[in-house]
């Protein structure tokens, strides 16, 4: 082979040969216990940064594909209400409402959403509960909930702000739309 | 060494701890420096597990984004907590242990907090800029 032809090769198998010993150690350190995975410790802040950042990224891009309601009605809102009670407010709380005990063993630890309405768009705020969040124990609630259901609990969120913690913790006299109450069934919800 | 010599130097010795107290004081209007209210290191981990930046603005916390309640930077110098409550290490404790006690509409959630954690997570909140 010619001059330049050899000198290419041996940049290129030092390349390889580099890349190798990354991917081993890299290795090493996973086999040898190196990554600790346990929920007790957190990352240092740039890491947090940067998965929160992933996160909005990719639920911001994806989300587009969604078209929300024009506008969310107030049995929605009740219905959302309902399923809130049900299925988030154990991790998520609630006006007033503190997450189940236990909830403090998790990483990262589930939000509160009295805000999401600021942070995030209705489409978003859909996306994330119809696809859950991946490494994280948020799950994906569309093998679970209709599509009804899950606007529902979007139209709640977008209600949240009104919501007192004497209004949550009285489900039969919340009435967040200025009508008169509507008498609802005791809820299984979370109590505490 | 001689007698003036050993004074001279616990003069300063004491001068230079009175000045770090006076600091420490003054940094704090409640008077009562973190670490004697409880051990500000667990006080942090708390505050990240509680979740307490997902309502309120927490300097240096990526997760410390939340607009529901007022922001926690500083809060040390504020004179009223919640509105309602002079600003003390007792009022903060109260107040984070069972705020629907304090104002019962308030979207402040009850955590269940021991009187330990309670104090810990004041003693890191009184140490945040």
């Amino acid at each position: 082979m010619d001059e330049r032809t050899a000198v290419r090769l041996r940049w290129s198998s030092g390349a390889v040969a580099i890349m190798v010993v990354i991917g081993a150690a890299a290795g090493a350190a996973v086999v040898l216990g190196g990554f600790d995975s346990s929920a007790l410790k957190g990352y240092a802040e740039p890491i947090n940064w940067l998965i929160h950042r992933t996160m909005i990224d990719s639920v911001r891009v994806r989300a587009r594909a969604i078209t929300p309601p024009q506008r969310f009605t107030k049995d929605q809102v009740m219905a959302g209400f309902r399923l809130y009670d049900r299925h988030c407010a154990v991790c998520h709380g609630a006006p007033g409402l503190g997450r189940q005990g236990w909830v403090v063993g998790m990483h990262p630890a589930p939000p509160y959403l009295l805000d999401v309405a600021r942070h995030w768009r209705p489409r978003e705020l859909y996306f994330i509960v119809s696809n859950g969040v991946k490494m994280t124990a948020m799950p994906a609630w569309s093998p679970t909930l209709s599509q009804k259901d899950m606007w529902s609990v979007v139209a709640f969120l977008e209600a949240l702000p009104q919501v007192s913690a004497t209004d949550y913790a009285s489900l039969d006299r919340l009435d967040l739309t200025r009508t008169a109450a509507r008498p609802t069934p005791a809820s299984e919800g979370v109590t505490r | 060494m001689g007698v003036r010599a050993s004074w001279n130097i616990n003069l300063r010795i004491g001068m230079a701890l009175a000045a770090s107290g006076i600091a420490a004081a003054c940094g704090n209007p409640n008077r009562v420096p973190a670490h004697a209210l409880g051990d500000s290191r667990k006080g942090a981990q708390w505050v990240e597990r509680e979740a307490c930046g997902s309502c309120h603005l927490i300097p240096s916390k990526t997760a410390g984004i939340g607009v529901v309640g007022p922001p926690l930077g500083g809060v040390a110098r504020r004179a009223i907590i919640a509105g309602v409550l002079p600003n003390t290490p007792a009022n903060m404790v109260r107040w984070l242990r069972s705020p629907q006690a304090v104002l019962p509409r308030t979207a402040m959630p009850d955590m269940g907090l021991t009187e330990q954690q309670a104090k810990d997570i004041a003693a890191y909140l009184y140490t945040l800029d």
